[in-house]
């Protein structure tokens, strides 16, 4: 499943150029796009049933009271519960994320891991939907404690390819004519802030995809954000909890981080 | 007569404490004098240095020996820290020791830990003159943040009499366990600059260690020592405590301090840039000025204005190359000790600083101050004028150099107020339950506390007189287990309760809140350092991660090129030239125009405007002269504002539809006005508005035309319901949210200045939509909105001036252009927003705006 495609292999980077990329209005997902762009933070792949989310970090509350710091509880069941309607609603048989799904070691506590391995028993019970995780830097840190198969996922170290996609944690925002996947990665958790001429300003969580890559949000409520360069060849999606919206040129070179 | 003042700065005695041994039984042995005697071997080592003592150091040795509390007030630079020390020497050598090898006997805090040593050769100087009335024994320490571990080890050891700390060193020393041994002998608690403390959070903490040494030795006498202040009652009150505050004593120096002000005025008043705060314009007149005296101290508002001055003088004279320095709170220490070592010996021509150099002691050379940009306050003119003219016999002169038009108004009315003597008043905070919930931690800490105890110690204190049973029982069960939301949550726990007494959970949690004491809250920094090594000071983050590799950029004075930036450290290298070079900026805190200071700044108005009908009785200040021109235009244009109406403007322009409205109410209260009528503006329609407001009036600016008129404004500026609505905006604009940072920094809910401990790094905005969304009890979210209503909007303030409002005559005036009066507040780069639309319809909105301008 790992085979590197030849770099040369041309159908492969021609059929990059012909991902389509759409956005869910409403009650209907469009029907004839590679990828889906969710409300609420995540993307749907139709053809192979697939649900991608990125970077929930549960826990996260818990690490911060670990270290002495007053943060309730909520965030993780209420992202939880999203993340299942988001599955019922596509009727996905496979729901993949790209790393960082636990925030550290000291957030693992028996109620996250248990609130988790709830969900996945409630998805699997409903649609038979199958959980694979690609490892994270924030896994990477959890070290010996994280057994993944006790909670019922699947666990891949590095990444996975299915053609035309691969999916991987960490992918820089570059653009690359050559490249031979579709990529679908997460990390940076991406964030784009708007400057009107009458001084409104809104910083939104965003998608942001290169001609070979799709830069997911992270979807965790407990997270935060970092603003994104963008150029005239990279493509934005504000992402809301309630919707997505392309983002028109106009707005792309009011970017606050515009590249020259 | 030659004054006693002059001893404070001078640094001509070795440190002779250091080679002292510790003898403690030798003043025991010794015959007792009487404070009589002793009163007098002091104003022997007055007269043996030519000197007087004035009455009122005389008056507070008295006081002291007699075991009173009180506050001392006298100008800058008269002497007070020997009235206050001598006094506690006087009174620890009177009251017998409990102990065979004595502690701690005198506290002496200062607000800044950069003026801990200078204090500390200021003490030292006159005790070793006086050996052989103390014997050799006095010790003089510092403890601040600035100490290593190992002399904070060796202090542990060996405590000396004196202690010189700040207000956070000394909440560290009262969480630690042995805190009841160490302050077990202590006589006397100096605070000094008192004023600077008062008013802030700072401040509450003052008064919680204070009611927390007294309940450990009741006999402490407290003094406090200030200057620039006109509510001494309450600041007496704030210090002692309401319970002693009736017999404590209130000390007022009339020692006459000879203040000059003046203003450069620019030339051709037309072509004076109306805006903008980087206005070099007067460089020529400055330089002019800073020629003709020996060494000057040129005071900014903000550290970018230092560096842009700093450079611009360089450039202009490239001959004063090692006679000028820069001094501001991001410099590193090192240069910064420099900068102050070339003031104190008068090698330096000019040195360009902020607040930085507000306080301290005194720097005899400084022969005149400018203040660059307005100074917003008459205490702070005061204040800043105070640090020159130290030689005997010599005038404290500043010069105020405006920075655009308007600004010759508000040195007019400021320098006129000073002359007339009345300054403002600092009121102390109350209830911040944040400040509460870290002192509860911190007693927790030093072999815990009962309930009740510490209930009533609080409550004897000005800021804690009016809490309730139930707000305590929240700040305890907030610093035990984070509050009512969190209860479920047997991982978090700060603090527990063992047979009836409070304690910290664990000696790591100790640990952990000692290193995060304090109230002072700084933006997430970077070093910055030289890439042959070396370092040069902090920016903040924000400013950095925005410039490329190779940029330049301006800091501490240098032009610097990026060579490198790895995430706590940006490396950099020389770079050539000056121009055009970016200069970071830091979100510090802006002081608004004080209520004295707008009530005069309108009078001048006034002034200037009667002189186009009638000619004047008296002649008009030469700065509101020199701007009159300017009025005439506003008066063209559209109408002077007055006492009895309040002027708005509508006008258009590429930005969109602007409304500018003139109170003159202040800054702080300009915010809450804009935020209050914006609320009401778009409730009625759905909008978003863009808020911004300087000290003479505020702005609205929505895409979208606002058709009021006179009938309008005066519905939505009526009173009724202004508490609710306010509270309703807090929500729609992110004052809370900002306010909110520095809370949850306090309270312990996110750790400062640290980046070693990652996992745990969230944005303060973040947690606040947590616990907005998952606690909405949370009592800091409520005391969030509290302080934007109470200090950031004064709300009292804000309430009387929507009656005056009612009270007045509204003028509606469509201009075809910015007005002058209209434009620096358009200029004004801080904006906040306020709306009441969804995200899709602002996005559509803002999507639409972006179209147009790039059509035009």
């Amino acid at each position: 499943m790992t085979q590197k495609q030849s770099p040369l292999s041309s159908p492969a980077s021609r059929q990059n150029q012909n991902i389509r990329i759409d956005i869910a209005e409403g009650e209907t997902l469009p029907g004839d796009a590679d990828i889906v762009l969710l409300p609420g933070r995540a993307a749907f792949l139709p053809k192979t049933s697939t649900v991608v989310c990125s970077d929930i970090h549960l826990g996260k509350a818990a690490t911060f009271r670990h270290a002495g710091m007053p943060v309730p509880e909520g965030s993780a069941q209420h992202d939880l519960k999203r993340l299942s309607q988001i599955i019922q609603f596509c009727k996905a048989q496979r729901l993949v994320i790209t790393g960082d799904l636990f925030h550290a070691r000291s957030g693992c506590t028996p109620q996250v891991l248990d609130e988790f391995s709830s969900f996945c028993q409630q998805v699997r019970a409903l649609h038979d939907t199958q959980v694979t995780l690609v490892v994270g830097n924030h896994e990477q840190s959890l070290g010996k404690r994280f057994r993944p198969y006790e909670i019922g996922i699947d666990r891949c170290e590095k990444e996975i390819i299915e053609l035309p996609f691969r999916f991987v944690h960490n992918q820089p925002i570059e653009h690359n004519d050559q490249a031979t996947h579709f990529t679908i990665a997460g990390h940076i958790h991406p964030t784009i802030t708007i400057k009107s001429p009458s001084g409104d300003r809104m910083t939104c969580r965003c998608f942001v995809a290169t001609d070979a890559a799709l830069i997911l949000p992270a979807f965790g409520s407990f997270t935060g954000g970092h603003n994104v360069k963008t150029s005239h060849r990279t493509r934005l999606w504000l992402a809301q909890p309630d919707g997505v919206a392309a983002a028109t040129p106009a707005l792309m070179r009011a970017n606050h981080n515009l590249e020259n | 007569m030659p004054s006693a003042f002059q001893t404070k700065g001078s640094q001509k005695l070795p440190r002779a404490t250091k080679s002292f041994a510790r003898q403690k039984s030798a003043h025991a042995e010794e015959p007792k004098i009487t404070p009589t005697d002793l009163f007098a071997r002091f104003t022997q080592w007055f007269l043996k240095r030519d000197q007087q003592p004035f009455t009122f150091q005389q008056e507070a040795w008295k006081a002291m020996a007699a075991g009173n509390d009180g506050l001392l007030h006298a100008p800058t630079g008269t002497g007070k820290t020997l009235a206050a020390w001598l006094g506690a020497l006087g009174r620890s050598y009177t009251v017998p020791t409990e102990h065979e090898k004595p502690g701690i006997r005198i506290v002496w805090m200062t607000p800044l830990r950069a003026l801990a040593t200078d204090t500390a050769h200021a003490l030292e100087e006159p005790l070793a003159d006086l050996t052989d009335t103390f014997g050799k024994c006095w010790q003089v320490g510092t403890r601040t943040g600035d100490t290593s571990a190992a002399d904070r080890r060796r202090l542990r050891q060996n405590w000396p009499e004196a202690l010189i700390t700040t207000p956070e060193s000394l909440s560290i020393l009262l969480s630690l366990e042995d805190s009841q041994e160490i302050f077990a002998d202590l006589d006397t608690v100096i605070v000094d600059e008192w004023h600077e403390l008062l008013g802030t959070k700072r401040g509450v903490q003052t008064e919680l260690a204070l009611s927390r040494l007294r309940a450990i030795r009741p006999k402490i006498i407290t003094w406090g020592l200030s200057a620039t202040l006109s509510n001494l009652d309450e600041a007496v009150t704030a210090l002692v405590g309401p319970q002693r505050s009736k017999h404590a004593h209130l000390i007022e120096a009339n020692v006459p301090r000879n203040l000059e002000f003046s203003t450069l005025i620019p030339e051709p008043i037309e072509r004076f840039p109306w805006a903008g705060h980087l206005g070099l314009r007067l460089l020529p007149q400055v330089i002019e000025a800073l020629e003709r005296a020996s060494t000057t101290l040129a005071f900014t508002n903000t550290r970018s204005q230092a560096e842009r001055w700093y450079d611009a003088i360089r450039n202009a004279r490239p001959d004063w190359k090692d006679k000028l320095a820069l001094h501001h709170g991001s410099v590193d220490r090192e240069l910064r000790n420099g900068a102050e070592a070339g003031l104190r010996n008068g090698t330096l021509k000019c040195v360009v600083a902020t607040s930085s150099l507000d306080l301290g002691v005194d720097f005899g050379p400084v022969e005149q101050v400018l203040q660059i940009g307005s100074p917003k306050g008459i205490a702070r003119i005061l204040q800043r004028a105070g640090r020159s003219g130290h030689a005997p016999g010599a005038v404290g002169r500043l010069i105020c150099v405006p920075t655009h038009a308007l600004e010759l108004i508000e040195c007019a009315a400021a320098r006129i107020a000073a002359a007339a003597g009345s300054v403002e008043p600092r009121r102390p905070l109350t209830n911040s339950l944040d400040c509460l919930s870290q002192h509860i931690v911190t007693v927790a800490c030093s072999g815990g506390f009962r309930e009740q105890e510490l209930f009533e110690e609080v409550q004897g204190t000005v800021a804690f007189a009016g809490l309730d049973k139930q707000s305590w029982r929240w700040a305890l069960d907030f610093a035990a287990r984070g509050g009512h939301a969190l209860s479920a949550y047997p991982d978090y726990c700060r603090i527990k309760e063992r047979f009836g007494r409070w304690y910290i959970a664990s000696p790591a949690l100790a640990r952990r809140h000692r290193m995060n004491i304090g109230t002072i809250t700084s933006n997430a920094t970077v070093n910055v350092k030289w890439c042959r090594g070396g370092r040069l000071g902090t920016v903040e983050e924000a400013f950095i991660s925005r410039l490329n590799t190779g940029d330049r950029f301006l800091f501490a004075g240098r032009p610097l090129k990026l060579f490198r930036f790895d995430g706590l450290t940006a490396w950099v290298k020389r770079a050539r030239g000056s121009h055009g070079i970016q200069v970071p900026r830091w979100n510090g805190g802006r002081m608004p125009l004080s209520t004295l200071l707008s009530a005069a700044v309108l009078e001048q108005v006034r002034l200037a405007g009667e002189i186009r009908d009638t000619p004047p009785t008296r002649p008009l200040p030469q700065e509101t002269e020199a701007v009159a021109p300017l009025l005439a235009t506003q008066a063209q244009w559209s109408r002077l504002p007055t006492e009895d109406t309040l002027l708005i403007e509508r006008t258009r322009s590429r930005d969109g539809h602007h409304l500018f409205i003139f109170p003159f109410e202040g800054r702080l209260v300009h915010e809450g006005l804009a935020a209050l009528l914006a609320w009401r503006i778009a409730n009625q329609t759905p909008s978003t508005l863009t808020l911004a407001s300087n000290d003479w009036g505020f702005e609205l600016t929505g895409a979208k035309q606002l058709k009021l008129d006179a009938r309008d404004f005066r519905k939505l500026f009526k009173p009724g319901q202004l508490l609710k609505d306010l509270c309703a905006c807090l929500n729609g604009t992110e004052m809370a949210k900002r306010q909110f940072r520095e809370i949850a920094r306090v309270a312990g809910l996110i750790q400062g200045g640290t980046r070693s401990a990652k996992q745990t790094q969230a944005s303060a905005g973040l947690i606040f939509d947590v616990l907005s969304e998952y606690d909405t009890e949370n009592l800091l979210l409520k005391q969030a909105r509290h302080e934007v209503l109470e200090q950031q909007f004064e709300f009292q303030r804000l309430s009387e001036s929507l009656d005056a409002i009612s009270e007045k005559e509204i003028v509606v005036i469509d201009t075809p252009r910015l007005s002058p009066l209209a434009f620096p507040i358009w200029a004004e780069q801080i904006q906040s927003r306020l709306t009441t639309q969804n995200w899709r319809e602002r996005i559509t909105q803002m999507a639409e705006e972006l179209e147009q301008a790039a059509r035009t």
